[in-house]
C-alpha cells in the first residue's frame, strides 16, 4: 500500500523523542541505542527526512517525551519498564543537556512542539492531536525513537484515530536490533500503512 | 557486550521493582478478556484451522473459573466484527482477516460462549479497530470498580492485545499478559511481541498457571 499520493498541505512528519539521552554520544540511552542508530544511519536519515519536509512545505511536529524533573512521577500509581527505567536514570533530564533535542534534528520557526508525553504514545494526554486536527491534517510520517516503544505507540494511536500512518523505517532507534525488528516485524505491520525508507520518501518512490 | 550487559541489568531492575506490584488484590484486580467469541475460539472456526497459535478455549474457560474463584472480576470486551468489516484504517487488521476468510462473522461468529460467561462478569462495549478502550465503556467499567491490576487474555498478541495493553498502561494500570491465552498469527509474532516488545511496555507476561497460582 505505497500509491498514495502526498499531499504536503494535509501531511505532517512527528518526530519522536529526539533527544540527546537517545541520539548523541555520551546520552544516557546512547550505549543502548548506538547500535541501530549506527546500523541505520538513524541520525542522518533523520536530517534528511527533516530536510525534505522542510524543503517540500510538509509540517513538521516534535512529540517530545517527559524530562525529568522532581516530581514528575508523584501521582503515577504504577510504573511500567520503560518509566521505571526514565525515573530511576532521571532520562531527559530538563536541566541537563540529555534532556534537549540532538542539535541537528531540533524545531524551527513554524514547527510544532507538542506538550510533552508521559508513558510512550505521543498523542496521550498531549496537545498533538487537537493541532493535528487544526490544520486538516490526515496522514503521518512517523519517525524518532523508539522503534517498539514510542514510536510503535504513537502509530498505534494515530491509526485508532483516523490517520494515514507511514513509518520511515530507517530514521528510527531501539535499545537492541532485537527491538527494531521486532517493531518491523510485528508492529508495524499491524499498526502502520505502510512503512518505506527515507530514500523511498525523498525520491517519491513512495508515492 | 557491554550493550548486552547495560539491557540485562536494566531488565533485571525492571522485574524487581514489577515483582513489589504483584500482589494482586482481588478487589482490584480485573481479567480483561478481548475478543472471546466463537468466531475466534470454535474448534471448527476458520481462524483456529488457520492461524499458528489460536487461544484453547477449555484453557480460557479454566483460567476464568480459577479467576473468579480468587475474587477477580471478569470483564468480557468483545470485537465488533460487524463494524470492523466497514471502518477505517483502524479497524484493518480485522477487516483483512474477514476478507481472508479466517473469521466467520456469520452463524454467531461475534458471539461470546456461555460456558465462558457468568452473571457476575462485565460486558463492555465492543471495539471496532486494536484498542478496547477506542469508543467503548471500557475504562468507566474498569473506574467503577477501582481496579488497578489489568490482567489481559484473549485477543490476538501484536494486534488488539498489543494496543489494548499500552493504552491500559498509559491510563495507568499494572498490566499483566497471559501468554498462553492470547492468540498468533504466526511463531514470530509471538516471540516478537511477548519475548521482546510487551517486557518493555507491560509489568509481567505470566502463563495462566502461573497466576492461577499466585497469590
Amino acid at each position: 500500500m505505497t500509491d498514495l499520493p502526498l499531499d504536503p498541505s494535509r501531511t505532517a512528519l512527528i518526530v519522536i523523542d529526539p533527544y540527546n539521552d537517545f541520539l548523541s554520544a555520551g546520552g544516557k540511552g546512547w550505549l543502548l541505542n548506538r547500535a541501530t542508530i549506527k546500523a541505520l544511519g538513524t541520525n542522518a536519515n533523520l536530517e534528511r527526512a527533516i530536510d525534505y519536509c522542510r524543503n517540500n512545505s510538509i509540517h513538521i511536529c516534535f512529540a517530545p517525551h517527559a524530562r525529568y524533573r522532581k516530581g514528575l512521577f508523584d501521582r503515577r500509581r504504577y510504573f511500567n519498564p520503560s518509566v521505571y527505567l526514565a525515573r530511576i536514570f532521571q532520562t531527559f533530564a530538563r536541566s541537563g543537556w540529555g534532556g534537549k533535542f540532538r542539535k541537528s534534528v531540533s524545531p524551527e520557526v513554524g514547527d510544532f512542539v507538542a506538550s510533552e508525553h508521559m508513558v510512550s504514545s505521543g498523542f496521550v494526554g498531549t496537545d498533538l492531536h487537537e493541532h493535528l486536527a487544526s490544520r486538516n491534517i490526515s496522514r503521518l510520517l512517523l519517525c524518532g525513537c523508539l522503534s517498539n516503544t514510542c514510536v510503535e505507540s504513537t502509530a498505534r494511536s494515530a491509526i485508532e484515530l483516523g490517520y494515514d500512518v507511514t513509518i520511515l523505517s530507517d530514521a528510527l532507534a531501539a535499545m537492541t536490533m532485537a527491538d527494531h525488528r521486532a517493531a518491523m516485524e510485528s508492529g508495524f505491520p499491524v499498526c502502520a500503512d505502510r512503512v518505506i525508507s527515507v530514500e523511498q520518501l525523498v525520491t517519491g518512490a513512495a508515492r | 557486550m557491554i550493550a548486552r550487559l547495560v539491557d540485562r541489568t536494566g531488565k533485571w531492575l525492571v522485574r524487581r521493582k514489577m515483582a513489589t506490584y504483584a500482589r494482586f488484590d482481588p478487589t482490584r484486580t480485573c481479567v480483561l478478556v478481548l475478543g472471546a467469541q466463537r468466531a475466534f475460539l470454535d474448534p471448527e472456526s476458520a481462524w483456529q484451522r488457520t492461524i499458528k497459535h489460536p487461544v484453547a478455549s477449555a484453557v480460557l474457560r479454566t483460567f476464568l473459573e480459577a479467576s473468579r474463584t480468587k475474587g477477580w472480576h471478569i470483564v468480557h470486551s468483545p470485537v465488533d466484527l460487524d463494524a470492523a468489516q466497514a471502518k477505517g484504517s483502524s479497524a484493518r487488521f480485522f477487516r483483512q482477516q474477514i476478507r481472508l476468510g479466517a473469521l466467520d462473522i456469520d452463524r454467531d461468529g461475534g458471539q461470546i460462549p456461555e460456558e465462558l460467561r457468568n452473571a457476575s462478569d462485565s460486558l463492555s462495549h465492543p471495539y471496532a479497530g486494536l484498542n478496547a478502550f477506542t469508543n467503548t465503556d471500557l475504562a468507566e467499567l474498569l473506574e467503577a470498580k477501582d481496579i488497578g491490576h489489568v490482567i489481559i487474555a484473549g485477543g490476538v498478541v501484536n494486534a488488539d492485545v498489543d494496543s489494548t495493553a499500552r493504552m491500559a498502561v498509559e491510563l495507568d494500570y499494572d498490566v499483566t499478559i497471559v501468554s498462553d491465552l492470547v492468540a498468533a498469527l504466526s511463531e514470530k509474532d509471538r516471540a516478537n511481541t511477548l519475548h521482546i516488545t510487551l517486557p518493555r511496555i507491560v509489568a509481567r507476561v505470566l502463563t495462566s498457571a502461573e497466576l492461577e497460582g499466585a497469590g
